[in-house]
């Protein structure tokens, strides 16, 4: 199976190397759209965001797996794009251990890690915060749509009860909130 | 010339196949490796300006290959890239589980 749209990523990282300014704004701004772009893609329109779903949309474009990785619990998660002569393909692992909402945003982080190209051959713990702060705007964005949010916010005002709506944790949910500046 | 060596099969056609996929022009290519101009390039791909291994092996970095594909034989993942989750202290117990990880996600997916 071809990477379809790997010309199109490299283009994009191409411009955003050329951007590399220190303000992330317009970068945490287009990884929102993106994630937004997704989730009506894969037809999703109420909370829980089902990353099954996602994936799934994701797979027609991507050769993507999602596994477990045996580790502690440091470890939250990580990417893999290996590239091959007739393609490339992408394989995430999650820590199976960590909780399920953890879990969640382990997953929704490297996804975005793989939309925007971020994999590369240092093989350390992500010291580049921009794409670390990129990653995690597109993965609230996928686990908690602004648009989705303040909805549920009007008609919910709890957050226990939103956190648990979204399977997503308290912190995911109110960094999300004053994003949305619904508090 | 014996019957293989068609247009598509010689290691200059292997170059520029590389090369465009990338997107890559020949100046770029020429610039990368350090030559004056495109020129070289466009040679080396026709065949007519021979490669040294040394260059062959520069051509694989800059092309991300491995030497096997320009020599026409089964290339095995030739890139891996990773964008890794973690603290920063991590035990070596999980310091061993990521290449673990990274060796079992080599082996392809069966196509969905």
């Amino acid at each position: 199976m071809r990477f379809l749209g790997s010309s199109n990523l490299r283009r994009r990282n191409q411009l955003q190397n050329d951007n590399d300014i220190p303000d992330l704004g317009p970068r945490k701004k287009a990884a929102k759209a993106l994630a937004q772009k997704i989730i009506k893609a894969a037809g999703i329109t109420v909370a829980p965001i089902s990353l099954q779903r996602v994936i799934e949309h994701l797979q027609e474009t991507y050769t993507l797996d999602v596994r477990r990785i045996e580790a502690g619990e440091k470890v939250s998660g990580l990417l893999v794009v290996c590239k091959e002569v007739d393609g490339e393909y992408a394989t995430i692992g999650f820590n199976g251990a960590h909780p399920w909402c953890r879990r969640r945003f382990t997953i929704a982080h490297e996804i975005g890690h793989l939309i925007f190209g971020h994999a590369c051959h240092k093989g350390g713990t992500g010291d580049d915060s921009h794409n670390e702060k990129e990653a995690d705007a597109f993965a609230g964005e996928l686990l908690v749509p602004t648009a989705f949010i303040k909805k549920d916010f009007a008609k919910t005002p709890n957050l226990q009860e939103l956190s648990k709506l979204y399977r997503v944790s308290d912190q995911t949910l109110t960094i999300k909130l004053m994003d949305a500046r619904l508090v | 010339m014996k019957k293989e060596e068609t247009s598509a099969n010689t290691m200059g056609s292997r170059i520029k196949a590389a090369r465009e996929e990338l997107g890559m022009s020949q100046s770029e290519l020429a610039t990368a490796l350090g030559f004056e101009s495109a020129t070289a390039i466009s040679l080396i791909e026709k065949g007519e300006r021979g490669v040294t291994t040394v260059l062959l092996q520069r051509l694989g970095n800059v092309l991300h290959r491995s030497v096997n594909y320009f020599l026409g034989e089964p290339e095995k993942v030739v890139d891996v890239k990773v964008a890794l989750r973690a603290d920063k202290n991590l035990s070596d117990d999980d310091k061993n589980a990521i290449p673990r990880f990274i060796e079992l996600a080599k082996k392809k997916p069966v196509a969905k």
